[in-house]
């Protein structure tokens, strides 16, 4: 009988994958965002309204995960985002393997700003890394408070949390405070910002991030 | 829902660790994290159909479930939480706290075992040459399925 004590990863290979990615990432400069959530959110929408505002300051590229269609990646490209899909055939998350494969087809790279808009759930790509920077998480005020600590795994994982569509405010009865204690409960250095890709509430201090953010990369890896 | 994703990188990962090739893996024990999304009944239901029809077919998972802490930087770990339930401030000093662990995903000790036929099929191979003592292993498996040797080892003795 021959037993060992070990310590390792089961999602190794794909801890492994990731790193070759980020260290990719690193030689040219890029910063890596993941961007999570339930489905409809608003990620797709939100690049969107990204990629117009920030056009003329950062090179900008996507890789989008879904389950089925093209779709996203069309809306994406016509917003003048080039974006790549990858579809995953049923798969419910994106793994680092996928976007080093996805990465091939990829003639926009490298660029200042990659976005990966994983597939529409809360629960699964908060254990895969991608390379990323850090991941973002989205909550739109439709889906009810209780989800930071019903879906706690991403919302301690996320850097930023982005609380969505808040121009339906007035419809709803959505308490954002308790939903912002439960995300600071669950992670205390996380930064939360209330956005609307509608009425444009909140995307300036979101752009800014990212100009920071993108900044930030750019001095570390020495890359300009 | 991607427990099946994660019982295959498991198996994958178990068959990278060390071991002779006339030897089966017999029992894995891993630590799932509050946070990782795991639910054990699923993600051993999914470990079976991995090993289904595979030399190591009957290799018991034994999982270790360790629920998130969480901890003040002034008095330490607050005492048992039930899953899902969170304080804001620590109950002694009044604090923000801060969480602990969660995210475990990992392997933490694994049993192979020797078969004797297989011990007598390939006795001079040894652990080096492990990626043709699949291949053996996965050849024999048909006739191992039903000797007594592989059978005994999942009945208690
Ligand atoms: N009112 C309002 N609706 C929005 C906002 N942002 C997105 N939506 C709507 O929400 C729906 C879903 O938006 P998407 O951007 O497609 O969401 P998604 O997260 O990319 O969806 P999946 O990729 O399918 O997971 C669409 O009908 C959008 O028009 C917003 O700020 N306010
Ligand atoms: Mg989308
Ligand atoms: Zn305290």
């Amino acid at each position: 009988m021959n037993r060992a004590e070990i310590r390792k990863r089961i999602l190794a290979e794909n801890d492994e994958c990731a790193d070759r990615l980020r260290s990719q990432f690193e030689d040219v400069g890029s910063l890596v965002l993941d961007l999570v959530s339930s489905p409809g959110a608003g990620k797709t929408t939100l690049l969107e309204e990204t990629a117009s505002r920030l056009a003329a300051e950062l090179d900008m590229g996507a890789i989008v995960g879904d389950i089925a269609t093209e779709m996203d990646a069309e809306r994406l490209r016509h917003a003048n985002l080039p974006a790549h899909q990858i579809i995953t055939g049923g798969a419910c998350h994106l793994d680092a393997r996928m976007i080093e494969e996805g990465m091939k087809h990829c003639a926009f790279l490298p660029v200042d700003l990659l976005f990966v808009e994983n597939v529409g759930n809360l629960v699964c790509p908060a254990s895969y890394a991608l390379g990323e920077d850090f991941k973002v998480v989205l909550l739109s005020v439709t889906e009810g408070e209780d989800k930071p600590f019903k879906y706690p795994a991403i919302f301690s994982k996320a850097k930023v949390a982005l609380i969505t569509k808040v121009d339906l405010m007035p419809q709803l009865s959505f308490d954002l405070e308790r939903v912002e204690e439960q995300i600071r409960t669950l992670s205390q250095d996380v930064r939360i910002i209330r956005v609307s890709a509608w009425t444009g509430e909140g995307m300036e201090e979101w752009c800014q991030l990212l100009r920071q953010e993108r900044m930030k990369k750019k001095l570390a890896t020495g890359v300009h | 829902m991607h427990e099946l994703s994660i019982a295959m990188a498991l198996y994958e990962a178990c068959k990278k660790e060390p071991h002779r090739p006339e030897e089966f893996l017999v029992e894995v024990r891993v630590l799932i994290g509050e946070f990782a999304g795991v639910q054990p009944d699923l993600l051993e239901f999914a470990w079976k159909a991995c090993i289904r029809e595979t030399p190591d077919e009957g290799a018991t998972l034994e999982i270790q479930y360790e629920v998130a802490r969480q901890v003040c930087d002034q008095c330490g770990p607050v005492g048992e939480r039930q899953p899902g339930s969170w304080l804001r401030l620590c109950p002694h000093c009044g604090c923000p706290l801060r969480i602990e662990g969660g995210h475990e995903l990992d392997i933490i000790a694994l049993c192979f075992e020797a078969s004797e036929v297989l011990a007598r099929t390939i006795p001079d191979l040894d652990a080096s040459t492990c990626a043709n003592g699949e291949a053996v292993r996965a050849c024999a498996r048909i006739d191992l399925r039903n000797h007594p040797g592989k059978r005994n080892r999942h009945e208690p003795s």
